[in-house]
């Protein structure tokens, strides 16, 4: 698999906001934002899901998106099987479980620690 | 002729009225499209025959011919398609077959697979009665296909009782469409009504004409009644609600090989169909 | 990391008719300080049960749509040949058989097809005469891709949650596909509601494997158990096997049910089922390991 521009210090997760202070969207294909954490800069990005709006198949766009922005690792709450599956072809990472009573930043940090 | 018996809701007798109208009907036929979840065979108790599985194509992208140019991505409106890059992968469930991919590939790169979505099922019920029905495999966005495969058994000679899938969503339109007569079986509830008017104006939307069972018929729910009535649609029949036929059913028993009674309203309600039918043909 | 606030608990069943939305709507008679979501979109019943004032309604559009501009269109039937759906004819599109795939409009030599995101169903938030909010959807008949719209009116069921709200009652989608898996996100419990047919444990395995895989904690409940008591058994023994709580077992009643289709007030007619749903509410909560008022 060619993984050669992939950064692997990039983690994503799934925001219902735009700041690291908002908290975790559980849904993966409908969640509104993306904030993508780069640890070697230690720089936060957010974006819009283009999953979010699309009549059928969220999950296959937001996994494209996560994929084409070379991200190495998802942290999320659940995933649906289309879109394991295209994360899981597209080689990342992904870590479930992540609750929406937790802020992003929260997570990231929680998720660094383990 | 072709009778497709649907229903708004789902647990108000569909299939039961269904499979009683089939049973009650010499020559029949009975399709069950419900292909998420059929259940005409646990009451009807067919003898099996035959199955036979179900395609729907699909694109297969070949990654030699492919200049990622990514047209086909950008066609693709149920997003069934993901770029990985280096190469296209195919999300089969999400697929819908409709070639949009295939065409815009000014490359050539894109070939027509085949992959199973589901199975056909034959088989005879008391050595005298058709019987059909589809299971979709688990994940496929769309019944439809599967449905419209389904309905192709239909056998001019005889009389087809189709089975519709519950609700008022594309599936059920799919089973009823083209048919001669929609029975629209409820509940005396006031979900049943809400549910009813719901089933009611898909199958306005088809042109068919169509009648209402009222299954678990209560008395004390005038509402239903004044509803029609003011609407002009007709009653075809109304079932009271009978502890024993839901006790009978919950076994997987149809009412009417227990209750003679029963069986006859089945085939007075086909004689009613035959003379509905008849009259819109004439008209 | 600490627990939301308010608890979302979903009522589920893999078949229709079991009394799922009665359920829900007892429930919601029930509970204090809640939101109520009908995520049941194809064919929403709660509102029937709970009779609340439409406050406002919100347009859905869940697909794309193809027409032909007449007075483009060069009749040279490409259209037709090309659309694998049936969908058109006579140099007309049927919108209830329209797909949206947009095939069409790409092959049109004349961009004669207009091709766009079309209304396809309504959602309401309302209110119950206790000030409750209660969001509901009507989709237009023959629509489907209820997955997005499910998302929708939770999306905005959260964003009008107040601080003093304990619950979130979702009455789910029956079956196992993506409404289902749009219904359950977030959710802190499932109630399975089933009855004792032959068909009733082959209908609850395959919504506990969606529920298991999305690690969601989960009960049943048998409805109208005295039906059929050796198939209650039945579920009951399987609970037991592979460690799912039985929440607990209602009785068929008969008042109830004449009550209901005589127009009751719901809050009145509940006396007679009252009991047996206040122990499934008592063991949710153990199950929740929380204290509520």
């Amino acid at each position: 698999m060619n993984n050669m521009n992939k950064d692997n210090k990039k983690i994503a997760v799934t925001s219902s906001g735009k700041t690291t202070d908002a908290y975790i969207c559980e849904q993966f294909g409908r969640a509104p934002y993306f904030i993508i954490y780069d640890s070697a800069s230690g720089n936060y990005s957010a974006y819009e899901n283009p999953g979010e709006k699309a009549n059928t198949g969220a999950g296959i766009k937001a996994s494209e998106f996560i994929i084409n922005n070379g991200v190495a690792t998802l942290i999320t709450g659940q995933l649906g099987d289309k879109a394991s599956f295209a994360l899981q072809s597209g080689g990342i990472q992904y870590v479930e479980g992540y609750k929406n009573s937790i802020k992003v930043k929260d997570a990231i940090n929680n998720f660094l620690n383990k | 002729m072709i009778i497709s018996v649907a229903s708004g809701k789902g647990g108000t007798g569909k299939t039961t009225i269904a499979a009683s109208l089939a049973l009650s009907i010499k020559d029949s036929m009975y399709i069950d499209c419900d292909v998420e979840e059929p259940n005409g065979h646990i009451l009807l108790n067919p003898e099996f025959s035959s199955t036979e599985n179900v395609y729907k194509q699909l694109p297969e992208i070949s990654d030699e011919s492919c200049r990622h140019c990514k047209k086909c991505l950008q066609a693709c409106e149920f997003n069934a398609l993901i770029n990985l890059g280096y190469k296209k992968v195919v999300l089969d469930e999400l697929c819908h077959s409709c070639g949009a991919c295939w065409f815009v590939c000014p490359w050539n790169a894109i070939a027509i697979r085949e992959k199973e979505i589901g199975v056909i099922r034959t088989g005879i019920v008391n050595n005298e009665m058709c019987f059909i029905d589809g299971t979709l495999n688990i994940g496929e966005v769309s019944a439809v296909p599967l449905i419209h495969e389904v309905k192709k058994k239909i056998n001019d000679n005889k009389i087809i009782i189709i089975d519709s899938p519950p609700g008022t969503s594309c599936s059920m339109l799919e089973a009823v469409r083209e048919s001669d007569y929609c029975v629209l079986v409820t509940e005396s509830t006031p979900f049943g009504l809400n549910d009813l008017k719901l089933a009611i104006d898909v199958a306005d939307s088809t042109g068919v004409p169509y009648g209402v069972v009222i299954n678990k018929y209560e008395p004390a729910f005038n509402e239903m009644e004044n509803f029609l009535t003011s609407k002009g649609i007709e009653i075809l029949m109304k079932i009271p609600f009978n502890r024993q036929y839901a006790e009978l059913y919950s076994e997987g028993i149809l009412p009417i090989t227990r209750y003679p009674e029963l069986k006859k309203e089945f085939v007075n309600l086909y004689s009613m169909l035959t003379i509905r039918t008849l009259s819109v043909n004439a008209g | 990391m600490q627990d939301r606030v308010y608890k979302q608990v979903v009522v589920l069943s893999g078949k229709g008719g079991t009394g799922k939305t009665t359920l829900a709507a007892v429930l919601s008679s029930l509970l204090m300080n809640k939101v109520i979501v009908d995520c049941d979109v194809d064919a929403a019943n709660l509102h029937i049960a709970l009779n609340p004032v439409e406050n406002k309604s919100f347009e859905f559009s869940g697909s794309k749509k193809a027409e032909i501009d007449t007075e483009n269109c060069s009749k040279c039937g490409l259209c037709e040949s090309l659309c694998r759906f049936d969908a058109i004819k006579d140099f007309s599109v049927n919108p209830a058989a329209c797909e949206g795939c947009g095939l069409c409009f790409r092959a049109c030599p004349s961009d004669a097809v207009i091709f766009q995101d079309v209304q396809t169903g309504k959602y309401f938030e309302s209110t119950l005469s206790d000030g409750t909010k209660l969001y509901y959807a009507k989709l237009n008949p023959g629509e489907g891709n209820s997955g997005k719209l499910v998302t929708e009116i939770k999306k905005l069921a959260v964003k009008n949650i107040i601080d003093d709200i304990q619950w979130m009652i979702v009455d789910g989608p029956p079956g196992i596909g993506c409404p289902v898996n749009a219904s359950i996100a977030s959710a802190d419990f499932a109630i399975l509601v089933t009855e004792p047919t032959v068909t009733g444990v082959h209908d609850l395995k395959r919504i506990i494997t969606l529920l298991n895989k999305f690690r969601i904690k989960y009960g049943i409940v048998v409805n109208k158990y005295d039906i059929n008591e050796k198939e209650t058994g039945v579920i009951t023994a399987y609970a037991s096997e592979v460690n799912i709580p039985v929440l607990g077992l209602i009785p068929f009643n008969n008042k109830f049910k004449d009550d209901f289709v005589s127009g009751i007030n719901f809050k009145e007619m509940i006396s007679g089922i009252r009991e047996p749903i206040e122990e499934i509410i008592t063991k949710m909560i153990q199950y929740l390991n929380i204290s509520v008022n």
